[in-house]
């Protein structure tokens, strides 16, 4: 094996590591005893910390193997794998200087959705780099925008858990995440699969890739020369039961959740600011039962569907996970958002005993706000003046750059309706989640839906 | 008159309102949103409404949806957010002066009471008010701060300082320098432009096509040319182009290179090598290397061998397709009235390497078949073909036309400026913060607060640590000083 070769299983070993370190962090909170509690929060972070070294380790190699001037943030595959090392980084300090164990529960799941994704990316390899990246601007470039956007997805996570400490409805909380499931799924079930009935994952095909080897990855042709992808589908056999009804137990569980609301007893009228654990805890927990059973109904029916997705992969030549690496992400992200709010739903007041006030949440995901949002104009600065050099023209209104705007516009409004307006924390915790939304969007989502020049090598 | 400036006087106050500025913010990250999903006429979209069918078409015509960002709605935005800030931060600029600039007041008692728990320490000393007043403005300078004195009494006084006051204003930085590059950006649109040409290797050219012109770039039209087809005003000539390849990675290229001149009336003003990533600079004109193609044609370097004696009488020639070498100028023997032409190249002949196709010529009229020479086999031709002579090929290079940007942008020193501005103003409004310490100190006892403009919670470990250092100043003696 060559250095190149350990490189990318010592990367691969450190996203299951991270996998690994979800499960705890749900233990952590599924569990009713103090000592186990802490005995699994601490196992999550020394996983976190065994991961981070590993992860770490294959980027120095990765750096070794490219020489100096390649640092290792090129590509597609390295993109995920550097943006979510910053994650991991952010996160470790947020758990260490700042004792905020339980920001691995909303931060861990979705380092390994990068890393998962990262591990299903078919091209890997250590390239030259082409002439327009062969720029010192490449490396601060993308550091800045690892900085930046670390910084904000840190500042995401603890928002979340400022909304949970402030008392914010667990029904409304419920039906958010039961929404992202049901978005979630239609995404990876696609158009066809609602149009047939039935679900379709991406067909797997031999090709021969850059350097001569024939390697597996998604089965795609052209209509025409020049024409658009298109990627070849197959059905899988017998999901759509499983399917159908995930989808369907969200969307009947979300829309329960909003209507069906309990008010929450004993609640006071007046709302304080800054509520105790009880306090919260009271005007927080106002779940009933039908919407509570429909939900983890769905969940059900997702093991299911990831059941009958592993029966039809060993049944078929071509279909394979990592073909489909959009949609096996997003349905396990999906998964452990769906259990670990079940699982808090059981733990309510315990899980908030742990959290610090909400006030010190507000703070903290101000703190990770304001460290980002100069990293974020550094991001756009430096993306411009490279652009400059290499393109002509400093800004051209190219869908990422343009994206890279909307999420420096959105993190914007945050700071001036802190600082300006004076709002409520957690009108500010709201956006600063949609900062993060649209933050993947401008990270992923340009690349996966628009077109543009940020193509990330020849990924 | 004073009718009219009442009147302007309450649009501005009206205009000066946070929560519309807010509003515009949020309308200003939304109306982003369709320039990214709707294709723009650029470069390399000269129309992208093709892809839509005409009722869309026509729709996104009179919004001017396929140039969002230069539409009439989009720079009405900029407009209204420049006028925005300029409202909402002349509203505020008398506060938020004084915040920063402010004499300091001293705290009484209840003042301090006032004060959030984390933020205050209170301790007792036994030492005397001058000992107290002098280790604490050394503690204080230590910290590289300015302790200021705010009142003294015979047994009492308060020590006031402070740090990062001007981050109160710095987002007064942060946005001027918005306005600067609003500015620059506009300069650019009026009197910049870009536009690209194509120069065949060896060739040179007058003139380039422009893509997008502001109101007035000041160029002339190119006489008998395209309608967008402007002067240069000197000539651009590619004396060399390259293509370079890793060896490991096919198809994957490393560096394209050109070799350029500017000439004025014959004279060479200027020559250098552009790369990408390294544009050149002349006049207000910047030439970058973009793109590249082929040009069908190949530089031929090759021997004529006698092949009697094969390495006696050799000579060697550096020839571009379609250019006759006349053989009895190289040798006699090789034909009195012959000419040589390489008529046809490729880089690689069926997987033999390159070669080239050669036709001799009497006069206007083909002589014999025409014949392909390989480079990698020589022997094949000095076996196969009669006659007194042999070729060998010793490169064959295919020739490309490079593709060359060429933009002026002279808005770009403005908003530079505004964007160093920016990056400055960013950085210290967020990452410096407005501490205030007040150390008071009544007949023995002594309170000490600090006051912080932003992230209160944070700050109390600080405030606490501090504490900790001048209580440990305040209380003890220094050493080898025994109190009598």
């Amino acid at each position: 094996m060559t250095l190149f070769d350990w490189a990318v299983r010592l990367m691969n070993t450190s996203a299951f590591v991270y996998l690994a370190a979800c499960f705890f962090y749900i233990f952590a909170i599924a569990s009713s005893k103090k000592t186990t509690s802490e005995f699994w929060s601490r196992t999550g972070m020394i996983s976190v910390l065994t991961g981070f070294a590993m992860h770490t380790g294959a980027l120095g190699m990765r750096w070794y193997i490219g020489g100096i001037s390649r640092p290792p943030w090129t590509n597609l595959y390295e993109s995920l794998v550097f943006f979510a090392w910053g994650v991991v980084l952010f996160q470790m300090y947020t758990q260490f200087k700042w004792k905020l164990r339980l920001a691995g529960v909303v931060g861990m799941p979705l380092v390994f959705i990068l890393m998962g994704m990262s591990v299903m990316t078919p091209n890997k390899g250590v390239e030259p780099l082409i002439p327009a990246l062969q720029s010192y601007w490449l490396k601060i470039h993308v550091v800045f925008g690892m900085l930046a956007y670390a910084g904000f997805t840190t500042a995401a996570c603890i928002a979340f858990l400022q909304l949970m400490r402030n008392g914010v409805s667990l029904s409304k909380i419920g039906a958010g995440i039961a929404l992202m499931a049901c978005f979630n799924l239609a995404i990876s079930g696609g158009k066809e699969s609602f149009k047939t009935g039935h679900f379709y994952m991406a067909k797997t095909a031999w090709v021969v890739g850059g350097d001569g080897h024939r390697v597996q990855a998604k089965d795609t042709y052209r209509e025409y020369e020049g024409g658009p992808v298109i990627t070849r589908m197959e059905e899988v056999p017998n999901a759509n039961i499983a399917f159908f009804g995930s989808f369907a137990l969200f969307a009947a569980a979300a829309a329960v959740f909003i209507w069906g609301r309990r008010r929450p007893t004993g609640a006071t009228a007046s709302l304080t600011q800054n509520p105790s654990v009880e306090e919260a805890a009271r005007r927080g927990y106002d779940l009933s039962a039908l919407p509570f059973g429909l939900f983890v109904g769905g969940l059900a029916a997702m093991v299911g569907l990831f059941v009958v997705i592993g029966n039809g992969i060993q049944h078929s030549q071509t279909l394979t996970l990592h073909s489909n690496p959009y949609l096996t992400m997003l349905l396990l992200m999906t998964f452990f958002f769906a259990t670990a709010f079940a699982v808090i739903t059981r733990r309510y007041r315990s899980f908030l005993s742990v959290l610090p006030s909400a006030e010190r949440l507000d703070e903290l995901s101000y703190v990770n706000i304001l460290f980002a949002f100069p990293f974020q104009t550094l991001l756009l600065i430096t993306g411009a003046i490279w652009a400059f050099y290499a393109w002509g023209r400093s800004w051209g209104w190219d869908p990422k750059e343009t994206w890279a705007l909307i999420t420096w516009l959105a993190f914007l409004i945050y700071l001036h309706g802190k600082l300006l307006m004076r709002w409520k924390p957690n009108l500010l915790s709201a956006v600063a989640i949609v900062g993060f939304v649209i933050l993947v969007f401008a990270f992923l989502g340009v690349n996966m839906v628009l077109s543009g020049l940020h193509s990330y090598g020849a990924a | 008159m004073t009718l009219f400036w009442n009147w302007l006087d309450r649009v501005w106050i009206k205009l000066a309102s946070f929560k519309l500025a807010m509003v515009l913010l949020v309308v200003v990250m939304l109306l982003s949103i369709p320039g990214t999903i709707i294709l723009q006429y650029n470069i390399s979209n000269v129309d992208p409404g093709i892809q839509y069918d005409y009722d869309f078409w026509h729709f996104a015509q009179k919004l001017q949806l396929f140039t969002s960002y230069h539409s009439f709605w989009y720079v009405a935005l900029i407009v209204a957010i420049s006028i925005m800030i300029v409202a909402c931060s002349e509203q505020r600029w008398p506060q938020m002066w004084k915040l920063a600039t402010a004499k300091p007041v001293a705290l009484g008692k209840e003042a301090i009471a006032r004060q959030p728990e984390g933020l205050r320490h209170h301790w007792n000393t036994t030492r005397t008010k001058d000992e107290v007043l002098g280790e604490t403005l050394a503690e204080v300078r230590r910290g590289w701060a300015k302790p200021l004195v705010l009142e003294q009494g015979p047994d009492s006084f308060q020590v006031f300082w402070q740090a990062g006051r001007w981050s109160r204003i710095a987002n007064y930085l942060v946005h001027t320098s918005l306005l600067t590059i609003f500015a620059g950006g506009l300069v650019s649109s009026l009197y910049g432009f870009e536009g690209a040409v194509n120069i065949p290797n060896g060739g040179a050219s007058d003139s380039f096509l422009m893509f997008k012109e502001g109101k007035s770039s000041g160029l002339k039209i190119a006489p008998g040319g395209l309608k967008n087809e402007r002067l240069f005003g000197f000539r651009v000539q590619a004396t060399d182009f390259e293509v370079q390849f890793y060896k490991d990675y096919p198809g994957r290229p490393k560096a394209f290179i050109s070799q350029v001149n500017i000439l004025e009336k014959g004279r060479i003003m200027k020559s250098g090598t552009l790369r990408v990533n390294e544009p050149m600079k002349y006049k207000n004109f910047t030439l970058y290397q973009a793109s590249y193609g082929p040009m069908d044609d190949f530089d031929v370097q090759l021997r004529l061998v006698d092949k009697k004696t094969p390495f006696s009488n050799q000579s060697f020639r550096k020839v571009r397709l379609g250019e006759p070498i006349e053989l009895a100028k190289v040798d006699p023997k090789f034909g009195s009235d012959l000419l040589l032409v390489p008529i046809r190249a490729a880089a690689n002949i069926q997987s033999l390497g390159p070669g080239v196709q050669f036709q001799e010529f009497r006069g206007h009229q083909p002589a014999g078949r025409p014949f392909w020479v390989l480079q990698n086999f020589p022997q094949f031709d000095f076996e196969r073909r009669e006659g007194p002579y042999g070729i060998v090929l010793d490169g064959v290079k295919e020739l490309y036309f490079t593709g060359l940007q060429v933009a002026s942008d002279p808005g770009a020193p403005i908003y530079w400026l505004g964007c160093a501005g920016l990056l400055i103003g960013t950085f210290y409004a967020l990452f410096v913060t407005h501490r205030k310490y007040y150390l008071r100190f009544e007949r023995g006892e002594i309170d000490f607060v600090g006051t912080i403009h932003r992230l209160p919670l944070g700050f109390q470990a600080y405030v606490a640590k501090l504490a900790e250092r001048l209580k440990a100043s305040t209380t003890t003696q220094e050493q080898g000083v025994k109190p009598s």
